[in-house]
């Protein structure tokens, strides 16, 4: 029996039953399509995430007071015992030291390290007129920003005055879209317009911050609020803790956070980024495991793997899909052997081979898995975009996440979407083969 | 008889059909069967029960013979045509088909001997309705090895309109009358040149007048191109038209017929115009 023939046969007793068929169809292209969609959308974050760092200068280890690793599996022995953690051994990380200049001058002087950069992180309101949002401030010197940086450019007009205390650096997302959609409260209700328009600030221009904190011995909500002057714009470097932050200076941001001189995290500019393993050995020889050091290298292998572990999850939740879609086609494909007994009875009577009648069968399954997973295929990698351009401006920057479908990818889903299709033909097409032709030709 | 016959395929039809060689035969004799046995053993929870469906059955069939099987229901017709159409085996006994003993044959060539050496003509014609009349006709050529689609659809028609109804080639078999539809599965029957026609109550399910142009059919196809038909019937009267009637009773073959058929009957009455009976009975005691 020559295989088009198979294929044309096959077809039209799939066209027989053009409803079965066609839901059956349906089922695997859920599976099929959900796991295209969701890979699509992991590989897409993946690969954000890891372009996001790679903007990252490479040779920037930055350094935290939070340990890396858990609390608990520390040696306490290391730590003098340190402090006790909420819930017996805690399950918080609980900063072992504080990063304050002396922290800064003990890395400044370590070998390969050529700059050590402290800054202060917070949220704080900004506002002009009656506007506002929400922002992440960056608290750091504006000359060491091109060192965190190397692509940072500021728009014309801009002038950086390291001692200027009431010099704020925009990055230009805020400066050009000051909206009103994420509004504080007090804002809010200030509000006349709430329209959703935008405003633009210019260089220049003067703009209140606003930093709101609980104060530890009153535990009362304290505001604190300033008058900053626009001295520079910084264009989008394509990394959103630089993109979506707001800069000034480190005193400025000392008094107006309430910092007291503890920094929250240093920016350690190794001298190349061959020296990166070697200062990070040197700091972790000092500091031991009360430190957190991160590496752009350390961050994207850690996104990787997160991105595989995640896509590995996802894969086995849309594989339950294709697998519900496969018992869709044993039962379609058994009952299509049961109302098709005598026909398989006359094939038989007229010279059909065991292995032609399970061909024919075998192929009607195929035919179910390729249409299916190829329809599957194109309705995956639709979805991926719906799914970001509806959903994913909530979490990202809109635009900014892309699905991706390597090709690889997409023949592997075709690939296991087919083969479970016709693995779960196997047995009715079997048992179809199998069939009597004296019983067969007997059944009514 | 012989020099009257034509080729069913058209006279000066390129077409040639070769069955394996383990299967070609120059014997004279389609269908020989040797001491026949079918036993059915059906085990239920108080005792093994055994019916003796086939007890001993010899008989042989020449081609282009026409001989139709008579008896009573149970008498075994139905299990001897079974076995003689290769879909099931006896338990003792040999059966040759064109001096092949089939049965010693695997599965699978067992298969090829159904579709090579043997065209089935049922009582309820189990047509596929999905396919059009001819695709029907073609459904055996799919699983031979031996005819191209390019040579089937060619065959396929022939066949339909020596039958009278090649007009109803691209209709669905649902769409045409019951005596349409048997003559489709006997075209169906015919697209491998088999060696024996095995047609189990061809006219069962037709009206008199229908059933009728059905046997003249299967007569026609003996007489005219030496097609070798083994038809079971209970119809006395079409039997009595065939070249011999064998009847079955309790597994064992009761008594043999032979008739003059028409043909012989037209022949003979054109050299001895003194003869002027139709049907002559030969019975043979057993």
């Amino acid at each position: 029996m020559k295989v088009i023939q198979t294929f044309r046969i096959s077809f039209k007793a799939l066209g027989d039953r053009k409803v079965r068929t066609s839901l059956t169809i349906l089922m695997v292209i859920v599976g099929s399509s959900l796991m295209v969609t969701l890979n699509g959308i992991v590989a897409g974050l993946g690969q954000f995430a890891t372009d996001v760092f790679s903007r990252l200068a490479p040779n920037i280890l930055f350094v935290t007071s939070i340990p890396m690793d858990g609390p608990g599996q520390r040696d306490d022995a290391d730590n003098g015992g340190g402090p006790p953690t909420f819930l017996g051994q805690g399950l918080i990380p609980v900063p072992a030291i504080t990063l304050d200049q002396t922290v800064v001058d003990r890395l400044e002087s370590l070998a390969g390290v050529s700059a050590v950069i402290p800054s202060y992180q917070a949220r704080i309101t900004i506002a002009v007129e009656n506007r506002s949002q929400i922002a992440s401030v960056l608290s750091v010197q504006p000359e060491n920003l091109k060192i965190i940086a190397p692509t940072l450019e500021f728009t014309e007009g801009s002038t950086i005055d390291p001692k200027d205390e009431s010099a704020i650096y925009l990055p230009s997302l805020i400066a050009n879209n000051l909206w009103v959609g994420e509004l504080s409260e007090e804002a809010a209700a200030a509000a006349d317009n709430d329209d959703g328009s935008t405003a633009t600030i210019m260089i220049g221009q003067q703009v209140n911050v606003t930093y709101t904190y609980i104060d530890l011995a009153t535990a009362s909500r304290q505001s604190k609020s300033e008058v900053f002057t626009v001295a520079g714009i910084m264009k989008p470097v394509g990394n959103p803790t630089i993109d979506r932050a707001v800069v000034f200076n480190l005193d400025t941001g000392n008094k107006l956070l309430q910092k007291s001189g503890r920094y929250d995290s240093l920016f350690v500019a190794a001298e190349s980024t061959d020296h990166v393993t070697q200062v990070e050995k040197e700091i972790r020889d000092l500091y031991g495991s009360d430190i957190g050091i991160t590496t752009s290298k350390a961050i994207i292998q850690s996104i990787g793997e997160f991105t595989a572990g995640f896509g590995s999850v996802i894969s086995s939740i849309a594989l339950v899909a294709l697998l519900v879609g496969s018992v869709g086609i044993i039962t379609t494909m058994y009952t299509s052997v049961t109302e098709r007994t005598r026909e398989i009875g006359v094939m038989k009577a007229i010279g059909a081979r065991d292995r032609n009648v399970l061909a024919l069968f075998l192929t009607e399954a195929a035919i179910i898995g390729i249409i299916g997973a190829s329809i599957g295929l194109i309705v995956g990698v639709l979805g991926g975009y719906g799914v970001l351009s509806l959903f994913g401006s909530n979490l990202l920057p809109s635009g900014e996440v892309t699905p991706r479908y390597p090709w690889s990818e997409l023949a592997r889903v075709w690939a296991i979407s087919l083969g479970l299709s016709v693995a779960a033909g196997l047995y009715p097409a079997w048992k179809a083969s199998k069939l009597s032709p004296i019983v067969a030709l007997r059944r009514e | 008889m012989d020099e009257r016959r034509e080729d069913l395929a058209g006279k000066g039809s390129s077409y040639h059909y070769h069955l394996p060689s383990q299967l070609q035969s120059t014997t004279t004799v389609a269908l020989k069967l040797e001491n026949v046995k079918k036993v059915f053993e059906s085990r239920s929870a108080s005792a093994k029960k055994v019916v003796v469906a086939l007890d001993g059955v010899s008989f042989e069939v020449k081609r282009g013979e026409f001989v139709s099987i008579v008896g009573p229901s149970g008498s075994g017709k139905s299990t001897l045509l079974n076995i003689i159409g290769a879909l099931d085996r006896p338990t003792s006994g040999k059966v040759f088909i064109n001096g092949q003993d089939i049965f010693l044959l695997d599965d699978t060539r067992l298969s090829d001997v159904r579709n090579h050496l043997i065209g089935f003509i049922f009582q309820s014609y189990n047509l596929v309705n999905r396919m059009s009349v001819q695709e029907n006709v073609e459904f055996p050529a799919v699983f031979s090895e031996r005819l191209s689609s390019a040579e089937s659809h060619p065959k396929a028609l022939k066949l339909l309109e020596i039958l009278g109804i090649k007009d109803k080639a691209k209709q669905k078999p649902v769409d045409l009358s019951g005596g349409e539809q048997q003559r489709v599965a006997i075209a169906r029957a015919l697209i491998n040149d088999p060696a024996l026609v095995l047609a189990d109550e061809p006219t069962g399910n037709l009206d008199t007048k229908t059933g009728r142009e059905v046997f003249d059919l299967l007569k026609m196809l003996s007489d005219r191109f030496g097609t070798t038909v083994v038809m079971v019937t209970h119809n006395l009267e079409l039997a009595g038209m065939t070249t011999r009637s064998i009847y079955i009773r309790d597994g064992r073959i009761e008594k043999e017929i032979m008739h003059k058929t028409t043909s012989e009957t037209e022949a003979r009455s054109t050299d001895d115009e003194d003869t002027n009976k139709d049907i002559t009975s030969q019975e043979k005691s057993r």
